[in-house]
């Protein structure tokens, strides 16, 4: 994903920078000054960035003692979705993608992550789910995520499986892959209509 | 016991200061052998395992046996410096220490260890508790590729720590069999 995307949808380069960083941990609070720290943004910058963001009701802003501490509205309606976003432009999505387009088309045909980040519901210290379509083998599919675990400082749980052997495992109704595939899905590599079709019908 | 094993065992002494769960059982050269064994069987099981007919859909038979063999093997390394790890993260500090003891001696088996030993316990976790079709039968063709450099490895080295002279041929001799596609 091009690097200007943020900024051509936020109308600035600051504020999702910032948006992700409380994002991506939600139960905590940041000063200003480590905000700057995190984002990398001037001070002016960065202010102007926190004001947009408490004007919208997208960050919690309050004070204690002599400081004003920030969080995220994780209440806000569009919380879900305003993560999953960021989370695509410069967060785990973003890492996980870049590390998997090293391997080839063949080994990694499509991937995803799902479960609590998919919903984002996750926080820092959680692990992140990564489904892939294709002919890799766990022990390689590890070894091309190695260096985004590093970068994110999460644990990244990876499985593989051919297409074939997702589709006959819908088909035959396993009941992991059936919650896999009609959850929530964060589309790394590929599309999400190319993905096999859950058969619906009941358990 | 060489320098490399007297070194291991200094290291050993200081993890063991901050890790409650490693425990010091007392060098037994008799059990390192005995798990060394334990290790080897449970590698001919997995390849049997494999092989069978009727167990061909269920690569996760033979994939938790071949773990089996990794926990064992690295467990006699450990036993024969008289460590055992216990506790939450048994499984892990095994693994991460065995690759410690053996990389002096047999860097790429070591880093084969400590790289993948995440891989093999995160898959065998799911084997054990979550579900059934856990892994592939790429992620057994890899399993037995990479036991066939570090098991062996890992038998060699207790050996020499437990200054086995000359090792058991069956031990010597270990040859992990190949599975094919």
């Amino acid at each position: 994903m091009p690097r200007s995307v943020a900024p051509a949808l936020f109308g600035s380069a600051t504020f999702p920078l910032l948006l992700a960083k409380l994002c991506g941990a939600p139960d905590r609070t940041f000063t200003a000054s480590e905000l700057e720290s995190l984002v990398g943004a001037s001070h002016d910058s960065l202010y102007r960035a926190l004001q947009r963001g408490v004007a919208a009701g997208l960050i919690r802003r309050e004070r204690i003692g002599k400081q004003h501490v920030y969080q995220i509205e994780s209440g806000s309606p569009i919380f879900s979705e305003m993560k999953i976003l960021l989370s695509k432009l410069f967060g785990p999505a973003d890492a996980l993608r870049r590390a998997l387009s090293g391997a080839g088309p063949i080994e990694v045909e499509a991937a995803f992550v799902f479960g609590s980040a998919a919903r984002a519901q996750d926080n820092l210290s959680s692990d992140l789910d990564v489904f892939v379509i294709g002919e890799i083998s766990r022990f390689a599919l590890a070894r091309q995520l190695v260096e985004a675990e590093r970068e994110l400082g999460r644990e990244v749980n990876a499985m593989a499986y051919p297409r074939p052997d997702v589709e006959r495992r819908l088909a035959e109704g396993d009941g992991f892959l059936k919650e896999v595939f009609s959850g929530p899905k964060l589309m790394l590599l590929g599309k999400d209509t190319d993905l096999p079709a859950v058969s619906v019908g009941g358990d | 016991m060489d320098g490399d094993a007297l070194e291991f065992a200094r290291q050993l002494r200081e993890v063991a200061r901050a890790d409650a769960g490693l425990k010091q059982v007392g060098a037994r050269a008799d059990v390192a052998v005995q798990k060394l064994q334990l290790a080897r069987r449970w590698t001919y099981r997995a390849a049997t395992i494999a092989t069978i007919a009727d167990f061909v859909d269920d690569p996760d038979f033979a994939f938790a046996s071949m773990y089996q063999a990794f926990q064992d093997a690295a467990d006699a390394l450990l036993c024969a410096h008289g460590w055992r790890p216990g506790g939450d993260r048994a499984h892990q500090r095994t693994f991460q220490l065995a690759a410690a003891g053996l990389f002096p001696v047999d860097p790429d088996a070591a880093t084969l260890l400590r790289d993948n030993e995440r891989t093999l316990r995160q898959a065998r976790r799911e084997i054990a508790y979550d579900r059934t079709d856990v892994v592939s039968r790429r992620d057994l063709l890899d399993i037995f590729r990479l036991a066939a450099i570090v098991l062996p490895a890992l038998a060699r080295r207790t050996c020499a720590v437990i200054d086995l002279n000359p090792i058991p041929a069956e031990l010597e001799e270990w040859a992990v069999p190949t599975l094919v596609g």
